[in-house]
Order: structure tokens, then C-alpha cells, then sequence
């Protein structure tokens, strides 16, 4: 991987392979978007959930990002970085803060970061533009003390909410976030298929976890990292509780383990698959279940096309395709099996949240994981057992396209 | 997710807290945004790394004197949070709203709709804001609290025993960065936000010289024979403490200049710790400190360099707000390490965490402030 003529962000973090162009082109997208909903500035209100601090201006964790419709945008630093919190509304003092010495490098010219202010100082901010209709980025975090502030200050305002909006244009990738991606998923790659080297009978899974945390590491991961294996024990007995196995006790065959990456790459975009791994010939009732876990999530995928379905619609024709192989998808409230993601594992489309019932785009990222369940009759007729695979998907207009080139199918070591 | 607790040190916190209510008149408070400090860790005694940002920030907790705890969350949570964090509109406080005042913590994070719903549900709630007294309360550690942030202290120390290893030309600073926090992880404490776990400041540059400006080009910086490295790592062990370590090293032979800086940095802190005592206050300490410093030559000390540590890495009293003139007492924790500079170069900070006695702050850490030579 050679990324020679770029910058490394907070000197070692990670590299940045966004350039000043893209990061204008969302400030655009989101402009745009203000004039089609006739408002005036965009508040973006806790822009570190689904990471539009990190999409607009390279940088993870902000309480506020502004975008007024001309001119400077700010990216308002976390509270928890500098918790007394500083009244300058000029500059960012980074004096303040034990980690972050160095100021944040702009991504662009339109950008500025600016301390964490007080309430009354962001509605400064706000009203100096004065916008006649602030559109609001997931607005159920607005703090009554600043919508107090604004509102005293800008008489007769008007809020409307741009969320999924500006979610929907977010999860379009560009091509340059594409090519984040793809690095992310090259690094997990790399580490798994070396893992039929890593996973030896009488080795434990908490050394393989090592190396693959090590190397997520080495290879250009950095903050939300999850990399791991667990060991769920002998194939033909109910796994031992969600985690599987003490990560310690000794790999024997006969095993089945699972492995999971989620994780970002270079670039900080994530991406995240899991396949299931056996130590020996797998039997046939073991086989079935991950044959079956392949099935229902191969299905769901092939509904994955463009202005075709909603989220929704998928989840409810799984169901039904998993039943008539006499199967049951899980029922949980909250399990949102399929949904996007970006500088974090978690962004719109989701499944179980506000854009479930959007027709789906091309370029949108999707990560599918249904969860299907194993049943031990022979043993107690009441055991179910989660069986899952992972995989995230680039949608095209041919349909999903897989990023990583990692068959589903179970891995079996000799 | 399994959860442990330090029976005894919520219990000491819970004391703390009802006494602080007595003194209020106030039966219950509201704590708001939990990711400050790790309030929730704090409240919970819970033994465990910080929650990753920004999962804990809408969370809130209501305590009650008679020591019951009700968890809420003041946003619709996302899909997956739901039926562990209930919002306020789906829970019973009639008992907390009953017209008596009821105390807040970090009133500036109470969300719009929790406070329309309050006035609703509630008409005759009143908020006393107690978050300046939680805070002076939550500085001062039990006995059992300062055992445990010893011991987050010792895995600091057991952490720099790997400093010569892993410090090695034609590293490049990245992985110098990486191994370090992997070594945290291996000792339990793991890296999912790099700001709030194990945060680590590491600068090279020939020694003498100040370090390269950023931003640098990829992949960084690469450690050569001759640099001096400063290393300062800051963030969580598992047992719910926080700690913070830094030394300085050089891959060669020590300047004079060098070591003479290293001496002064050292002197400084062990000034600003003797000062340490209760009735001082952080702002005097930071003049004292400073007009010594700039008798000999030194640049004014302008950084967070000497502040609370407990279920935060960064907690108050700090030196940079209006807590820098709070008295001190005893039990207070204290990361010091002033940073000392000459002009053009970088600074050299001898950083460990210390405890406020009555006869100036104990060092928790056994590391030696020494300048190491590798």
C-alpha cells in the first residue's frame, strides 16, 4: 500500500486520503440540500453519532458542526477533550487539551475548529449569519439551553429537519470513499488469510487475537478496531454462552470458531465481514447450519439493487425465505442486520431506524449479517443457536458487489 | 456484557453523594452527560474501561439518597440501545418530580425534549444546579479509590519497562505508537477511541532539536540513532481508574543541554508537587511554577500540565479553568508534569500522577524520573 504525497493526520494516527476537493464536495451536497429545503444554515447536533464530524471535516469527535450557506463552516471540539469548556469564540486553544497538542489540520479552506463553547457563544456563531431557518441534523440532541440561545437571539426562527437528507447523500460513496474502503478491506484480507497459520490445535484463540489485533494495528487501523475470534467449542454441542470458549483454553480439533473483523483501514473508513472456521471435517449437522446461515444471507443480498426495495422489505422476504427452509431468522427488536457503514460501523441505511423504508442507491455500502438459529434436538429441544455470516457490499446497479473477495463459505483447518 | 464493581468504593461515592444532598436539602440529582469524567463509571463503582464515545453522552442517571440509581437516556436511542437505556417519557419519575428541587449535574446537556417532557409530565420540577459541588466532591478520593488508581498507576509503570524495547531506530513513530497500545491492550485496557482509552504523545527528533512540523507525510516519522523521543501516555486500566506516565529518552548519547532541560523539568515537578497540599490552589502552584521557570529562560508554561485524575484521565481541579482556584485537599489525585521548553525546541515533561497529603503529593508511580539513555 503506497501512500506517498499524503499526509499523516495527528502525526501517527492514520493517513489521510481525502482530498481538500471531496471534503468541498460534501459541504457542497449538504448545501445543496439546504437550498432544496429552504434553510439557511446546518446545525449538525451530535455529529459524532453516524460520524458526519469525521465526513465533514476529517476529524472524529465534535459536538457541533455549523454549515452556513456561504462562507466558513466550524467544527466545534468535544466537550470530553477539553471538559471545562472555553469562552473564545476566535480560535481553538489546544493548550487546553492532554491529547491533541498540535492544531487540527483544516480538510479544506471552508473549514475552521473552534473550543467548545458555551451555548450562548454557538448561537453567537449561529446568528452572525443570520438564517431565517436553521435545518437540523438529528435534532432530538438539540440541549434546551442552546435552542433557548438561538431562539432569543434570532426572533421568530425557524427549525426544520434536513437528517435524512443529508444521511441518504452521505451514504452515496464517492469515488475517492471507495477507495477508502477497498483499503480497509485489503487490510482484512491480508489478515485472514493468514489465519490458517495463526490457528494451530493447542494454540488458544487469545494469541490468534493478538496477532489480529496487532496487525489491524500495523496495517493502518486506528480507534474502533474489532478483530477477533471465538472459539464456540465442539461442533456438535451448544456453544458455550455468547463469547464462546475462554479465549485461553487450548484449540483442540473439532472445534468451530468464528471470526470477525470490523474495523477501519487507512483512510478511517470501515468495513466488516465474519466466516466460520472448523479445526477437522466438519459434520453434517454443523455443515448444515453455517450452509443455511449462507443461504439466508446470500438471499437477502441478491434483493439488494438499486430504487428496488427498502431495507424493511428485505428483512420481511428473508423472514419468509428462511421459514420455508423450515428456519427462523432471529426476532429482536434492534437487530438491524443490515445497515451501513463509514468512519464508524454504524451509519444510514439501517435496518430498524429512520431510513429502513428508503428505496435503496447505488453506491451505498451495506453490511448484511441475519442471524439465523441451530437446534439440538438430540440435546434439548430449547437450545437455539445464533448462526451468522458478515459481509458488506458495495450496491451497484447490477446489484451488491462484495469488496473483500472472501468466500462465505465454512473454512475448514487440518 | 459482564459488569464488575468495587463494592467499596461505591459505597464511599455513594456516601460522598447522599452527604452532598444532605447539605442541599435535595433528596435526588440528576446526572447529565456521563461521558464527562466517566460519571458513569464513577456512579456505578463500576470496574471497567470508559464507555467509547459517543455511545454514554445521552445517557443520564438519576440518584436517589436512599442509594438507588434509575438509568435513563434523553435521545431515541439507536436500535440496539433501546431496551437497555428507557427515555424519560417512558419511565415513572413521579417520586423524583414531586415538587421538591431536585439537584443537576452538567445542566448544559439537559436535552430539549427531556425538558419539554418534565414540564409536561412534571409542571412543578425545579432544577438546583449542584455540579460545581459534585465536582469538588468527586475530586476527593477514598482511600479505597486511591489504592485503585495505585495500582492503574503500576500498570503504567510495568508499561514503560517495554519503553527500551520498543523504542528502536528505523521505527517509524507509528508503530513505536501501535506496540504501545497493543501492550496496554495485552495488560487490559483496550484502544477503541483513541482519545479515551490509552492515549499516547510520542515526538522524535534529533536531540536538542524540536520535532518535525506537522502535518508529516506519509508513513510519519522514523526513529533514528541520536533522537529524543518524549513519550507520554495517558488513558484507562480495566479496574475503572485512569493514569497518565510520561519520560523522555535518547536513542544515543544525552546532550548536555538535553540533560540539564530533563533536570529542570524534573525540579519543576517535584516543586509543583511539594506545593501540593491542601488550601494551595493549581493557579498558584502554576505561577510559582512558571516565574521559576522563566528565571531561568524557559518558555511560560500554556498547557493543561497539572490536573485531576480519577475515573478520568482529565478531570478537575485543572489549571486552564476557574477550578485552577478551588482549594486543594487531601485525597486529591493529580497528574503533574509541567512542560518545560526552551525556545525552538520541544518540551520535556516529566508526567506522573501524585496524591495530595497534607505534607505535599505522594507519587503513586515508581517509575524513576530519569532521563533514559538507550
Amino acid at each position: 500500500m503506497d501512500y506517498y504525497g499524503k499526509d499523516m493526520v495527528a502525526r501517527y494516527e492514520q493517513v489521510e486520503l481525502f482530498s481538500p476537493a471531496e471534503y468541498r464536495r460534501r459541504i457542497a451536497g449538504v448545501r445543496e440540500i439546504m437550498k432544496q429545503k429552504n434553510v439557511d444554515t446546518a446545525l449538525f447536533l451530535e455529529p459524532a453519532e453516524e460520524t458526519y464530524d469525521h465526513w465533514l471535516t476529517g476529524r472524529r469527535f465534535l459536538d457541533y458542526v455549523i454549515v452556513p450557506a456561504q462562507g466558513e463552516c466550524f467544527g466545534i471540539l468535544y466537550s470530553e477533550l477539553d471538559e471545562s469548556g472555553c469562552a473564545d469564540a476566535k480560535t481553538a486553544d489546544y493548550g487546553r487539551y492532554i491529547l491533541q497538542r498540535e492544531p487540527y489540520q483544516k480538510p479544506c479552506e471552508e473549514m475552521t475548529f473552534l473550543n467548545r463553547l458555551p451555548d450562548g457563544k454557538i448561537a453567537d456563531l449561529i446568528a452572525s449569519g443570520k438564517p431565517a431557518r436553521i435545518g437540523l441534523v438529528l435534532p432530538d440532541h438539540m440541549n434546551a439551553g442552546l435552542y433557548d440561545a438561538i431562539t432569543a437571539k434570532l426572533q421568530g426562527v425557524e427549525f426544520a429537519d434536513i437528517t435524512l437528507d443529508v444521511a441518504l447523500f452521505k451514504a452515496v460513496k464517492s469515488d475517492e470513499e471507495i477507495y477508502a474502503i477497498r483499503q480497509s478491506a485489503y487490510v482484512q484480507r491480508k489478515i485472514f488469510e493468514a489465519l490458517p497459520q495463526m490457528i494451530r490445535p493447542g494454540g488458544t484463540v487469545a494469541q490468534v487475537n493478538k496477532e489480529i489485533n496487532y496487525y489491524l494495528s500495523e496495517l493502518g487501523s486506528s480507534g474502533c478496531c474489532h478483530g477477533g475470534m471465538q472459539n464456540k467449542g465442539n461442533m456438535d454441542t451448544p456453544a458455550v454462552g455468547m463469547g464462546g470458549k475462554d479465549p485461553n483454553a487450548t484449540i483442540q480439533y473439532g472445534d468451530r470458531m468464528f471470526c470477525m473483523f470490523e474495523a477501519n483501514g487507512p483512510g478511517h473508513q470501515h468495513y466488516a465481514f465474519g466466516r466460520h472456521f472448523v479445526m477437522g471435517e466438519p459434520s453434517p449437522a454443523y455443515a448444515r447450519s453455517v450452509e443455511i446461515a449462507i443461504k439466508t444471507h446470500s438471499y437477502a443480498v441478491s434483493l439488494m439493487k438499486p430504487d428496488s426495495l427498502t431495507l424493511a422489505q428485505i428483512a420481511v422476504k428473508t423472514r419468509k425465505y428462511c421459514n420455508k427452509l423450515g428456519y427462523t431468522l432471529m426476532e429482536r427488536v434492534g437487530w438491524n442486520w443490515m445497515h451501513s457503514m463509514g468512519a464508524y460501523y454504524y451509519e444510514q441505511y439501517s435496518l430498524e431506524d429512520y431510513s429502513e423504508d428508503t428505496p435503496l442507491r447505488s453506491n451505498i455500502l451495506l453490511h448484511c449479517h441475519p442471524v439465523t438459529y441451530r437446534s439440538y434436538p438430540e440435546i434439548d429441544p430449547n437450545i437455539r443457536e445464533d448462526q451468522m455470516i458478515l459481509n458488506t457490499y458495495l450496491i451497484t446497479d447490477e446489484g451488491a458487489q462484495d469488496l473483500v473477495g472472501v468466500p462465505l463459505d465454512l473454512v475448514v483447518l487440518h | 456484557m459482564f459488569e464488575k464493581y468495587n463494592e467499596q468504593i461505591r459505597s464511599d461515592r455513594h456516601s460522598a453523594l447522599s452527604g452532598l444532598l444532605a447539605e442541599q436539602g435535595l433528596r435526588h440529582v440528576v446526572i447529565l452527560q456521563p461521558g464527562l469524567e466517566n460519571l458513569d463509571l464513577w456512579l456505578l463503582g463500576q470496574e471497567g474501561l470508559p464507555t467509547p464515545a459517543p455511545f454514554n453522552r445521552n445517557s443520564a442517571y438519576i440518584f436517589g439518597v436512599d442509594g438507588a440509581i434509575t438509568k435513563l437516556c434523553q435521545t431515541t436511542t439507536h436500535p440496539t440501545d433501546r431496551a437497555q437505556f428507557p427515555h424519560f417519557e417512558d419511565t415513572d419519575l413521579s417520586a423524583v418530580f414531586d415538587g421538591a428541587p431536585v439537584g443537576i449535574v452538567n445542566p448544559a446537556y439537559l436535552k430539549k425534549n427531556v425538558r419539554d417532557h418534565l414540564a409536561k409530565a412534571y409542571p412543578a420540577f425545579r432544577f438546583v444546579d449542584v455540579t460545581g459541588a459534585f465536582y469538588q466532591c468527586k475530586a476527593v478520593k477514598s482511600p479505597a479509590e486511591i489504592e485503585a488508581l495505585r495500582t492503574a498507576a503500576a500498570e503504567y509503570d510495568r508499561l514503560f519497562t517495554a519503553m527500551p524495547l520498543l523504542l528502536r531506530p528505523e521505527r517509524l513513530e507509528k508503530e513505536a505508537v501501535n506496540e504501545i497500545r497493543q501492550r496496554m491492550m495485552w495488560q487490559g485496557a483496550e484502544s477503541e477511541t483513541p482519545g479515551f482509552h490509552t492515549m499516547v504523545q510520542l515526538t522524535s527528533a534529533p536531540d536538542g532539536g524540536p520535532s518535525a512540523q506537522e502535518p508529516l507525510p506519509w508513513p510519519g516519522r522514523r526513529l533514528q540513532t541520536g533522537d529524543r523521543v518524549n513519550v507520554s501516555v495517558r488513558g484507562y486500566f480495566s479496574n475503572g481508574c485512569a493514569a497518565a506516565l510520561g519520560r523522555s529518552f535518547v536513542l544515543g548519547p544525552v546532550s548536555a543541554q538535553t540533560g540539564k532541560d530533563w533536570e529542570t523539568a524534573v525540579f519543576a515537578q517535584e516543586m509543583a508537587a511539594s506545593m501540593a497540599k491542601p488550601g494551595a490552589t493549581l493557579r498558584e502552584i502554576h505561577s510559582t511554577v512558571n516565574a521559576c521557570l522563566a528565571q531561568q529562560g524557559y518558555q511560560p508554561l500554556n498547557s493543561a500540565w497539572i490536573h485531576g485524575v480519577g475515573t478520568s484521565a482529565y478531570e478537575a481541579p485543572r489549571n486552564v479553568d476557574a477550578t485552577a482556584d478551588a482549594p486543594l485537599k487531601a485525597g486529591m489525585v493529580l497528574a503533574i508534569g509541567p512542560e518545560v521548553r526552551r525556545s525552538g525546541a520541544d518540551a520535556l515533561s516529566c508526567l506522573d500522577v501524585f496524591v495530595v497529603t497534607e505534607n505535599g503529593a505522594e507519587r503513586l508511580s515508581k517509575t524513576a524520573p530519569d532521563l533514559r539513555q538507550l
